[in-house]
């Protein structure tokens, strides 16, 4: 290639800055911050929440600025800010535009803590494509899942991702802009399953943190994966994914990646929590956003309307929102009936 | 958005071009030769493009022969030519041929010469034509015929001279934005989606087209419909092409494909039944046959590579929905449909209408049985689904100004991308069926036989639709005072919803319940020899044909009603 894209990424958060260091291997990178003092930190530094920032990444406060030096563009934004951004992004937008989001997490039209399921409308729950599609005249949008630890992904050590989009261009374009000798992109053309994937993985990563602050071990976080996996397979199809999407790298790889490791946010809090640490002192002390909060909140919601079976994250809600203890949230579960194995691939 | 509303005494409309030797459809029946000549070389282009490889070739030719030796002793028509069978014969032997002729430079035909010539055949079938002369006949006879025919009652002919005869135009309101479909088909092509419920459907379409003022659409007719001698007189005159729905074969497919979209490109509007075939279960329909709707978009996306972006002629994608209280083939149609959806039933096309008479019976029953029907214009789009002003400028959801190129642009060049098209088509068809339900024109049959038939859904309490409609039809009745009941209920949802513009009401909806019942009854009544719905001496409500009850409830499906019954 002759002369090098500029890609635009949205949000110098841990994975944002992640992002943008995998892009900036193939391409020029444009890097929006809305922090001044953000801003000014990186390009003084080159450094960025543990990440070494590549020297061709270029920063800006202006959104209006990415619209018009960049067609491909990937917003990683905690979702309760998303809506914020795209708003004020929307105007300088056009349908040439790509967006491939990395946000894992779902945007609500109401306050999540005073709703009740009865009132609920599905439509009142959006995924951040839906978000894009609603707030912008940007019609190719994709999303961003997979197995990325942002620690990891700073070391420089192998990895692999799916980019979905009902569109063959999107997922091109993010392999072309991202594909390297370490970073592997899947494509997938059902873009709700794999954004569902990466949200829903949220709550199963806070209940095996929590495995492991209990004290247990492998055999019970394999039990954990396996069914979470089962369940949010059940609340995917209630909601119109296809099951297949939660068997590859944005489902069962997260999956495995965030349940295992200390380094996902959302193992951590689960973590604390199950050592005894009061939730509110735990979401003070942390600097990034934990998405499986809202999840656990928001995934009840669903499930309560839709009737999906969901066991965990019913017990779940109970013990981290009403004061169940571990133990006997465990030994609920427990008793759960259980089908056939694997039984989840015939619905 | 405001506009300006004709009274029944402004129509028809002046055309917008006056000429109409200088009509789109005019200059493309001039240029007829090379405009089937470029259809035939885009054809080809593609299709060799596409089956790349000299066996890939083949191995379509070898399919298509196969499919058509199939069509030929399985679903002959009357209107298929004399030499069909001599021209198979004769592609089948030089199939054959190639096969010696293998790996020959100087072989004498090639694979390209064959599908030239079945590409060339079927265009030659396809192609149609518009003849000012004979327009002036039709336009003469229609208004005519539409006049009597609407105001007499068989054996009442003397009544239309009489001071209460209703005008065509007072039977048969318009609505929607009439003064913006015309801005824009002045300014770039017009294509109209009609709802698809009834063979009257393509009649009423061209009608109401030429009551605005607009030039001739184009559009597909089905090949069977020829046969029928005065109707293929007027279509063949008028622009229609032909359809064959029993051809599906990919190089059949594609010329079709193409001729729409080369037609569009050539500014000729054109009408798309996206629904494919009719409505068979008398539903609004909610899952559209992209094909042809696809072509409109690739005719915009040339346009646009033809020219630079201020002079790129636009494509307008107008939908348009008729609701008739009553469909003549109701019965057949919801047989088709039971039949389909109780074990995937292959259905033959069948053509139902051989014969001039039949089809002008069909069409006197229909007019003179007819009280009111609605025709109702939705609001005009761009090929995306965006909402186009005055000018034609495209403006989005939110209201900001849209350039439609950039939807073919891809870092900063027009592309082409079939999968990306499929998906725009995909996204228009979603908002065409939007505004199908927006602009659906909610009439007193509909609502009576929807609170019906829910009453009585509720009232046996299947899961099985299959069971509740076999329950013999005697068994059921219906009282008064809870169709009553529901009548209110379910209006008033209706009154809500058209607050929030989710559909449209027909005037009588403001009678009383009781009156709405009578009007909606009568109306449904008119034609049927078995009535879908009666009150009988006894106050109670019967029904004569539940499957018939069921079809004009469906109208009304897809609203969410059924909880305010």
């Amino acid at each position: 290639m002759s002369e090098k894209r500029t890609i635009g990424v949205i949000g110098a958060g841990s994975f944002g800055s992640a992002i943008a260091n995998l892009l900036a291997e193939n391409n020029k990178v444009l890097l929006y911050e809305r922090s001044e003092h953000v801003r000014e930190a990186i390009l003084r530094d080159r450094m960025n929440r543990n990440h070494v920032m590549h020297e061709d990444i270029e920063m800006t406060g202006s959104l209006e600025e990415i619209a018009a030096r960049c067609y491909v563009i990937f917003p990683a934004v905690p979702s309760q800010y998303f809506k914020g951004m795209i708003m004020e992004f929307s105007p300088y937008l056009r349908p040439d535009h790509i967006m491939i989001h990395a946000t894992k997490g779902f945007h609500c039209e109401f306050d999540i803590d005073t709703m009740k399921p009865e009132d609920l409308k599905l439509k009142q729950i959006k995924t951040m494509s839906e978000l894009i599609r609603e707030e912008t005249c940007v019609v190719r949008v994709g999303c961003l899942a997979g197995p990325n630890l942002a620690a990891e992904l700073a070391e420089h050590q192998p990895a692999a991702t799916v980019i979905a989009s009902r569109f063959d261009e999107v997922i091109h374009e993010g392999q072309h802009a991202m594909r390297s000798d370490r970073f592997q992109v899947y494509g997938n053309r059902d873009l709700l399953g794999i954004e569902l994937a990466g949200v829903l993985k949220n709550y199963v990563a806070l209940a095996s943190g929590a495995l492991s602050g209990l004290g247990y071990g492998e055999n019970a976080r394999a039990l954990l994966i396996t069914r979470g996996m089962g369940e949010m397979i059940y609340i995917g199809k209630s909601l119109g994914a296809d099951k297949r999407s939660f068997l590859g790298m944005a489902g069962i790889g997260d999956l495995i990646a965030t349940c295992s490791s200390p380094k996902s946010r959302n193992y951590s809090v689960g973590y604390r929590v199950a050592k005894g640490e009061k939730l509110e002192d735990v979401l003070a002390s942390m600097t990034e956003v934990a998405e499986g909060i809202r999840t656990l909140k928001i995934g009840k919601l669903i499930v309560d309307h839709t009737h999906a079976n969901a066991p965990l994250l019913q017990m779940l809600n109970k013990v981290f929102f009403e004061g169940m203890d571990f133990d006997r949230a465990i030994k609920m579960l427990m008793r759960v009936h259980v089908a056939a194995d694997a039984e989840y691939l015939d619905i | 958005m405001s506009y300006r509303v004709f009274t029944p005494q402004d129509y028809p409309l002046p055309y917008i071009i006056e000429d109409t030797t200088q009509w789109p459809i005019a200059r493309l029946t001039t240029d007829s030769e090379a405009f089937t000549a470029a259809v035939e070389q885009a054809v080809l282009t593609k299709l060799i493009h596409r089956y790349h490889g000299k066996e890939g070739l083949k191995n379509e030719l070898e399919r298509v022969l196969y499919q058509e030796r199939i069509r030929l002793t399985q679903t002959p028509w009357k209107a298929d030519p004399k030499d069909e069978r001599q021209f198979w014969n004769n592609i089948k032997s030089r199939i054959v041929k190639l096969d010696a002729n293998a790996g020959q430079a100087d072989a004498l035909t090639t694979e390209e010469d064959i599908l030239r010539e079945i590409v060339h055949r079927y265009t030659q079938e396809i192609v149609g034509q518009f003849n000012p002369a004979a327009f002036k006949i039709a336009r003469g006879i229609l208004p005519f015929f539409f006049g009597r025919v609407l105001n007499a009652a068989p054996g009442k002919w003397f009544k239309t001279l009489s001071a209460n005869a209703k005008t065509i135009h007072e039977k048969i309101p318009i609505t929607g934005d009439i003064e913006h479909i015309r801005s824009l088909a002045r300014k770039g092509t017009v294509i109209v989606v009609p709802t698809h419920f009834s063979n009257m459907d393509s009649i009423m379409v061209g009608w109401v087209l030429n009551e605005i003022g607009l030039p001739a659409f184009t559009y597909g007719a089905g090949l069977n419909l020829f046969s029928i001698k005065l109707l293929s007189y007027f279509m063949s005159n008028l622009g229609a092409y032909k359809v064959d729905r029993r051809k599906k074969n990919g190089v059949y497919l594609e010329t079709l494909k193409t001729y729409s979209r080369e037609a569009i490109e050539r500014g000729a509007h054109s009408i798309f039944f996206p629904g494919g075939t009719r409505s068979r279960s008398g539903s609004l329909e909610k899952r559209l046959k992209l094909g042809l709707l696809g072509t409109a978009i690739e005719a915009q996306k040339n346009n646009f590579k033809k020219f630079p972006d201020d002079l790129a002629p636009r494509v307008y994608v107008v939908p348009l929905i008729i609701n008739y209280h009553f469909v003549l083939e109701a019965e057949s149609l919801i047989n088709d449909y039971l039949k389909e959806t109780g074990k995937e039933k292959f259905i033959k096309e069948n053509d139902d209408y051989s014969t001039s008479f039949a089809m002008v019976k069909f069409i006197f029953k229909f007019l003179s049985a007819s009280s009111s029907l609605a025709m109702s214009f939705g609001t005009p789009m761009d090929v995306l689904g965006n909402n186009v002003d005055e000018n034609g400028d495209s403006f989005n959801h939110l209201s900001q100004k849209i350039s439609v190129r950039h939807y073919f642009m891809n870092h900063g060049e027009l592309t082409d991308n079939q999968q990306r098209e499929e998906e725009y088509t995909k996204m228009l068809g979603e908002k065409i069926v939007g505004q199908y339900f927006k602009h659906n024109v909610v009439l007193t049959s509909h609502l009576v036989c929807f609170c019906a038939f829910e009453l009585i859904r509720k009232k046996y309490n299947y899961v099985d639709i299959f069971m509740l409609l076999r329950t013999p039809a005697e068994d059921i009745r219906i009282e008064e005072k809870d169709l009553i009941a529901a009548i209110g209920r379910v209006k008033d949802q209706l009154k809500e919803m058209n607050k929030n513009n989710e559909v449209l009401l027909s005037l009588e909806l403001r009678f009383t319940d009781e009156k709405v019942i009578e009007h909606g009854m009568n109306n449904i009544n008119l034609y049927h020899s078995r009535s879908p719905l009666l009150r009988a001496s006894d106050g109670y409500y019967y029904t004569e044909d539940l499957k018939l009850l069921y079809y004009y409830h469906n109208r009304l499906d897809g609203y969410k009603l059924e909880k305010y019954v």
